[in-house]
């Protein structure tokens, strides 16, 4: 049985933490959005290259902590090749994992690895704040995401 | 505040009476009283002496880990110690100090140019008052030495 802190720094995000995948600028990106904490000073930028209706790329650069650098990493994994409803759907899945006792994990595939946060309520915002930015990213908000 | 008022009219009391609504915060009063004869009984020089003693021995031990910098190293300090540890962020070495039972403070600590001055994103921020022991600060730094180990 692991502790919390097993839970919340396991192998998958201290991986992903330190290798992050799909990270750096994209060149042609369709769509972009800046993501911004201005409690900790995460930043991140979320490049998308969306074609009929998918996403063909993302990509994700700045930088943060262990939480919000592997998140953006699996987030990048798990969105590439699905359609813009699915990415939604995955969305809100994900922030009721990471704020619910009780969110649902069927669909999350690798994104069940941050369920941990859940008991560590001020890494809540680590963990999302690259999904917010790829939301704003999707939604062509010209102005950057803050997450306060 | 009031000396009357009527549907017509209101006619504040005179200074500084005027600006000091219905009842007073007394039990505030009274408790900050309390908090200055604790003082007191310390002794403010002996209190710093203290903390300035724990400073020079945190910065001891804790600027001996490898991979860690403190900021902020003017010679006449206040007694708190921000650092960075080389490749893992501020957040996480709170969050795992926390786990240790150890509370630091994390972030730009409202100094954003400073953080901008010396490159960084944030700091982790040990403080030690009066009240803090030795024994506590190797509590940090084997907190520290944890951190190290699950970051690897």
């Amino acid at each position: 049985m692991m502790t919390d802190l097993q839970e919340l720094y396991q192998e998958v995000i201290l991986d992903h933490n330190k290798r992050p995948r799909n990270f750096g600028p994209l060149e042609g990106a369709t769509h972009r959005a800046e993501g911004f904490n201005p409690l900790c000073g995460d930043r991140i930028t979320v490049f998308l290259d969306i074609e009929a209706g998918k996403v063909k790329e993302v990509y994700f650069q700045g930088n943060g902590c262990a939480i919000s650098t592997a998140s953006a990493s699996v987030m990048t994994e798990m969105v590439k090749g699905r359609t813009l409803e699915e990415t939604r759907a995955l969305f809100d899945k994900f922030h009721n994992l990471v704020t619910r006792e009780d969110g649902e994990t069927d669909d999350l595939g690798k994104l069940v690895v941050f369920a941990g946060v859940r008991a560590f309520p001020i890494r809540v915002k680590c963990a999302t704040l690259a999904w917010h930015t790829l939301q704003a990213a999707l939604k062509g908000d010209q102005t950057s995401v803050t997450t306060e | 505040m009031i000396s009357s008022v009527t549907f017509a009219k209101t006619t504040y009391n005179s200074l500084p009476y005027r600006f000091e609504a219905g009842t007073p915060n007394i039990a505030g009063g009274i408790g900050l009283g309390a908090a200055f004869e604790y003082l007191d009984r310390i002794g403010l020089e002996a209190g710093a002496a203290h903390e300035q003693e724990l400073l020079a021995y945190a910065t001891g031990k804790v600027g001996g880990i490898p991979g860690l910098r403190i900021i902020g190293t003017a010679r006449d300090k206040a007694s708190i110690l921000s650092f960075i540890l080389e490749g893992v962020h501020a957040h996480d070495i709170g969050t795992i100090l926390d786990s240790e039972g150890i509370a630091v403070r994390t972030g730009h600590h409202c100094t954003q140019p400073v953080m901008e001055r010396f490159g960084i994103p944030a700091t982790a921020r040990a403080s030690f008052a009066f009240y803090n022991t030795r024994e506590e600060v190797d509590a940090l730094v084997r907190g520290i030495e944890k951190v190290r180990e699950v970051f690897g």
